[in-house]
């Protein structure tokens, strides 16, 4: 029985349609990342999973139901409108939160002690949430996430606003609660980081299902969709390519579906004062997937998602 | 614990600790304290005992008789003189303080002349004069018809139907008294109503309602605001009727002239029953607004405004005083908004009709049903509407949608940073 599943959810605010017909399922103990450009639809989808928008049509099961006021105590939510009591103590708010999720004070106090220190917050944890960074309250709320060790956790960008150091941090947390059982929906625009994390991903853009899958099919599935070349001279602008980057002295070509790298050789073939080292099919990056999907659907549809 | 009574306890916990609070709990009652202290210290202070002279060259005065007095009654010395200048050396070396000549031509020209130096008499000795002068110009009339003139007469005015009445003597307090009561009853509901607001608007300001509405219901949600609110605000309140109640039985110990009070049941009893419905129906107000402002600031210039719709009786107290059953409060009692603070002043002037009572107390009780309901639907449109402006036109259309629960009638972009 799958932890989640969306069952082709639509929802529209006024003339604009939100989410069309959006249907994933995200299995027990594994690490799922909810994807799209900005506008997607994918923090109304996770609203949606957490029953504070009802879908206009479609079904939500969680926990193998509908959401219940006992299934939220089984829920940890890290919202990507970050906010907590500012003017409050660290260990007060969090406390309070712990509490509201259905935990015992006593249990709540122990666990909370335990987390601060992990988090290099327990010396901080007399101070109120206001005088401390970004990052600290950052991280102050992950604790509110996990305190009441949730089964699933739904994550909103977990990894913004942090330093490279609380970044691996938060990522090895991530891990643990994969391997403790329990089941992560996780959306972010930091593709490396679902490459480095997520089994499976749905990739939603114009409030549209536009990928679905395990993360290794996927990458097969885009092979092919993207060279490497090395070599002299000016490779941008090629017919038929849709992001082109530059890495040391690579350039990495993302390239439209539909073409095939044999269209890029010939296009090259043709143009002057470029000298080719190396021409090479890549294994896409999720990055490139993404941008070549997302690009792709929005040529499709002939809409500038800016 | 339940998640209400959670939320309710953080509440509460969060305002009594504040030192706002606690000044304002405890700074009033010492204030109050400190007006009674004022206030038995200048009346004991003008209840001067020295005695106080007369020159009678009227001979009204001649019998003498001392006026009989109750038990316990004090009073003060009167001491004839027959010589003017006697008497102003007494009053010149302190021994009395204050003489009163009466003319000859007194039974004709009823004028006295009073000496005396910075204090005019006390009441005491104004009143034992008075006396001693009715006891002596009533000398000829028998013992007993004499008495019925000297004392005050004991009337009872009782309405028609018998619901009312007041009795002399009783004094202006007891009139007064509910109506300070009202006024500061009122204005807990009101300040318990601006905590929600601010209770809400800050919820929304540091953008945890999100977390908030995905661990309990809104309802346990507002309502465990409003119930420890309301907490904070019976808390004050019982601190205040204690400071209260133990100044005036102070009071009333050290002075004797102060007046008899008596409980106003029928009061409390019109109290108790407007209260819940009226704190309501603010409640649903201020959290209709807190969800709708940007910033807690903004909520409370809004607040500030209905605060004095809901005050509009008490700007007409004068029309209550001199005519409490004016057309014009007879509507403020039947409008949801002012019929508790109307019919709680109108209380101790008037005997309010039964129907005017059934009808104001009917209709308070639907409107604040009206507002709770309200209220839920403006929160659950507005709890994600962070950084926009809440438009009638869309508030309107949340009211009239009626098909879903929540189900918010707006761009993606006004609902929170989609993403």
């Amino acid at each position: 029985m799958p932890t989640v599943e969306v069952s082709h959810i639509h929802k529209s605010f006024g003339p604009t349609q939100a989410v069309d017909d959006v249907s994933f399922r995200v299995e027990r103990g594994e690490i799922f990342g909810l994807l799209g450009p900005n506008g997607a639809g994918k923090t109304t989808t996770i609203r949606i999973i957490l029953d504070i928008f009802k879908p206009d049509s479609g079904q939500v099961s969680v926990l193998g139901g509908s959401l219940d006021e006992t299934k939220k105590n089984r829920i940890g939510y890290l919202p990507e409108e970050r906010g907590l009591y500012k003017d409050q103590k660290l260990e007060t708010v969090l406390l309070y939160l712990g509490t509201l999720k259905g935990m015992e004070m006593s249990a709540a106090n122990e666990r909370l002690g335990e987390w601060l220190h992990r988090f290099d917050l327990y010396q901080h944890r007399h101070k109120k949430v206001q005088e401390l960074s970004r990052g600290m309250q950052q991280k102050a709320q992950i604790i509110a996430t996990l305190l009441h060790e949730p089964d699933l956790i739904i994550v909103d960008e977990p990894f913004l606003g942090l330093d490279p150091v609380n970044t691996r941090l938060i990522k090895e947390v991530i891990e643990e609660q994969r391997y403790a059982g329990r089941t992560i929906i996780m959306s972010t625009h930091q593709m490396y980081q679902v490459e480095a994390l997520c089994n499976r991903i749905v990739l939603v853009n114009h409030g549209r299902t536009v990928l679905y899958g395990e993360v290794e099919q996927i990458k097969r599935d885009f092979a092919g969709n993207a060279v490497v070349i090395e070599g002299q001279g000016d490779f941008s602008d090629l017919p038929g390519v849709l992001q082109t980057r530059r890495e040391n002295s690579d350039w990495h070509l993302a390239l439209q579906p539909g073409n095939n790298p044999q269209d890029v050789f010939r296009a090259l073939a043709t143009r002057e004062g470029i000298k080719i080292e190396r021409f090479e099919i890549a294994e896409p990056s999720l990055d490139d997937i993404f941008i070549s999907v997302v690009k792709g659907d929005d040529e499709v549809e002939g809409v500038d998602n800016g | 614990m339940g998640k209400f009574w959670l939320v309710a306890k953080r509440e509460f916990l969060l305002r009594v600790r504040r030192r706002t609070f606690l000044v304002a709990t405890f700074a009033v009652p010492l204030g109050f304290a400190a007006l009674i202290a004022v206030g038995a210290s200048i009346a004991i202070r003008s209840e001067d005992k020295l005695p106080i002279g007369y020159v009678d060259n009227s001979g009204v005065l001649a019998p003498a008789i001392a006026p009989s007095l109750d038990e316990g009654d004090q009073t003060v010395e009167i001491r004839a003189y027959q010589d003017v200048s006697v008497a102003q050396t007494d009053l010149e070396t302190g021994d009395i303080q204050a003489y009163i000549v009466l003319p000859e031509d007194y039974r004709q020209s009823q004028q006295v002349t009073v000496y005396y130096w910075e204090d005019k008499p006390s009441d005491d000795a104004w009143e034992a004069f008075n006396d001693f002068l009715r006891t002596n110009l009533l000398v000829d009339l028998p013992e007993d018809r004499r008495q019925l003139v000297l004392k005050e007469l004991a009337w009872t005015v009782r309405s028609v139907d018998g619901r009312r009445q007041v009795t002399a003597g009783i004094g202006i307090l007891n009139l007064i008294l509910p109506f300070i009561a009202s006024f500061i009853f009122y204005l807990s509901v009101m300040t318990s109503g601006g905590y929600l607001l601010q209770a809400v608007a800050d919820e929304k300001e540091n953008r945890t309602i999100e977390v908030m509405v995905t661990s309990l219901t809104p309802e346990q949600f507002i309502g465990g605001k409003a119930a420890g609110l309301l907490a904070v605000v019976l808390t004050q309140l019982t601190v205040w009727i204690i400071t209260i109640v133990i100044a005036l039985i102070t009071a009333a110990t050290m002075l004797e002239s102060f007046p008899t009070l008596s409980v106003p049941w029928s009061f409390l009893l019109v109290v108790t029953l407007y209260f819940l419905p009226t704190f309501v129906l603010i409640a649903g107000i201020m959290t209709a607004i807190g969800v709708m402002v940007e910033e807690a600031k903004q909520g409370n210039q809004i607040a500030g405004v209905i605060n004095l719709v809901f005050m509009a009786p008490w700007f007409l107290s004068t029309l209550i005083f001199t005519n409490p059953d004016h057309p014009v409060l007879v509507v403020l009692t039947m409008i949801p908004f002012s019929a508790f603070l109307t019919t709680a002043m109108r209380w101790s002037m008037t005997a309010i009709p039964a129907w005017q009572l059934v009808v104001s107390w009917l209709l308070l009780v639907a409107s604040a049903g009206f507002s709770l309901w309200v209220s839920a639907r403006i929160f659950r449109l507005g709890m994600l509407r962070y950084g926009k402006q809440f438009s009638l036109r869309t508030t309107l259309g949340t009211l009239r949608n009626r098909r879903s629960q929540i189900k918010p009638r707006a761009h993606p972009a006004e609902v929170g940073q989609d993403g």
